[in-house]
């Protein structure tokens, strides 16, 4: 197993340093994000400085020459992968069965591109589930050329830690769609201190700015505009193994870029205290925010999470809980809270 | 004499076999706005070049220079058959064209989004994406 990861560990090393050296930066996550940021951004002003993050993703589509295919159910599925495969280009066509199982999205290199035509294309599922991932996936796949130019890279070599090249991949589609002046004063403005984040200013910033991205995606790449550490989480009811009664957890929890550098995080399955307003939104139905201690989350070990004051929004969605935790200036809240 | 703007949008409209009015409406212009930047006689902003592009699927750098994107170097690279597909190759009996074509479209893939394991398909599966591929590889 040692073995697998350090191999996987130098595929993403080797992956990373392609990257930097076609790009002209450091070999490292920071420098590389930042380059592929700085040039997004110069693309899109140079159209037009104010472009929301839908409008950025065609044109980043545009500069990354890659044409996309959306499909919403399966005949579009179908028709797409059978046009593809009559015109030569056999690779959706192979993948097709993938794509019923987990498969959000894939990009095909064109080996019949016309004079004019756009290098890949990239097939996005959004049929039934996948579509809240839908605006993501594009994101995604716009990145990829973009951290891969030649795209020569073996992605059939076995990695444990593949996820981890994904996880970057991720990181740069976000922060290539969701930039520019325009977005960012926008979601500034949603966490603008003193701490009154509530989840109905991410769905006004989702509606005026990228109305197909997901809740998530759109908190995330908003909370990576604030100075704060904060959490994007999702809680249900769920069981554990040390404790087997079904109660109200965290089912998922994703850090922002400064939660992630200080290794700020909750546990997936922690339980979520009867006090805080994420348990208070999922029992009363209704949007909830207000101030919490985490030294309240108790562990089935019966440990307290580090005592820290957050400012904690949430809001109830399908029988589970999405909601934003913000560690505040300093990493806590604690002297705004007292006073 | 190199082509101008003009005439890469009219060629590449000409081959989607759209009309100026259908073009026109993609892009969300005018069709007397269209076809003076067909003909050359207006500039195009950044954002009609845009909306340009999108609507004939080609990019904003061939239509204002001509620059096609650069092909990958990845497809001159040589190839060697895995030996699971040469194995599924040889219990099917496919064909040398056959394999190389199956081995190509599973090249051409070049990056997927999903949580599925990435490690190299076993001979059974090879064998499944023949079957997926089959009516197009006899055409």
């Amino acid at each position: 197993m040692s073995q697998l990861l350090d191999s996987s560990d130098r595929v993403y090393r080797k992956k990373l340093h392609a990257a930097a050296q076609h790009m002209g930066c450091a070999a490292t996550e920071a420098a590389v994000i930042e380059r592929c940021r700085n040039q997004a951004n110069l693309r899109c002003d140079a159209i037009d400085p104010a472009l929301t993050p839908a409008e950025r993703l065609v044109v980043l589509a545009d500069v990354a020459s890659v044409h996309f295919e959306i499909v919403r159910s399966d005949a579009e599925l179908d028709e797409v992968a059978a046009r593809y495969a009559s015109a030569g280009e056999l690779g959706f066509a192979l993948r097709r069965v993938r794509f019923d199982a987990e498969l959000l999205a894939a990009i095909l290199r064109r080996q019949h591109a016309g004079a004019g035509e756009r290098l890949f294309v990239a097939l996005i599922d959004a049929r039934r589930h996948k579509d809240a991932m839908a605006f993501f996936s594009q994101a995604h796949e716009v990145a990829h050329p973009v951290l891969e130019p030649q795209l020569a890279f073996d992605f059939r070599e076995e990695t444990a830690k593949r996820d981890q090249w994904e996880a970057l991949v991720d990181r740069v589609g976000s922060e290539m769609v969701f930039g520019g002046k325009l977005w960012a004063d926008a979601a500034s403005r949603t966490f603008r201190s003193p701490a009154r984040l509530a989840v109905q200013h991410l769905f006004d910033l989702k509606n005026s700015m990228a109305r197909d991205a997901s809740l998530t995606a759109v908190a995330l790449a908003a909370a990576n505009h604030t100075e704060h550490a904060a959490l994007v989480v999702w809680a249900g009811e769920e069981r554990s193994k040390r404790d087997p009664a079904p109660a109200l957890r965290i089912l998922q929890s994703t850090p922002n870029g400064i939660a992630s550098t200080e290794a700020t995080f909750i546990h997936h399955k922690r339980r979520v205290p009867r006090s805080s307003p994420i348990a208070i939104s999922h029992v009363s139905g209704a949007s909830c925010e207000g101030f919490e201690d985490l030294a309240t989350w108790i562990g089935s070990d019966g440990r307290p999470l580090t005592s820290r004051q957050v400012w904690t929004a949430a809001y109830p969605m399908r029988g589970n809980v999405f909601a934003v935790i913000d560690f505040g200036p300093g990493g806590s809240w604690s002297s705004l809270a007292t006073r | 004499m190199a082509a101008s703007l003009g005439t890469r949008i009219r060629k590449l409209r000409e081959k989607h076999a759209l009309t100026q009015q259908s073009l026109a409406e993609r892009a969300g212009m005018s069709i007397s706005f269209l076809s003076e930047i067909e003909n050359d006689k207006r500039n195009c902003s950044g954002r009609m070049l845009l909306q340009l592009s999108t609507a004939l699927g080609t990019t904003m750098d061939y239509l204002a220079r001509g620059v096609e994107p650069a092909p990958s170097t990845h497809h001159n690279e040589p190839t060697s058959i895995p030996p699971e597909l040469a194995e599924a190759a040889e219990q099917a009996g496919l064909s040398y064209r056959a394999t190389v074509t199956v081995h190509e479209a599973y090249r051409q893939i070049v990056a997927r989004r999903g949580t599925e394991p990435d490690r190299k398909p076993t001979s059974a599966e090879w064998l499944a994406m023949y079957r997926a591929l089959r009516k197009y590889i006899e055409e």
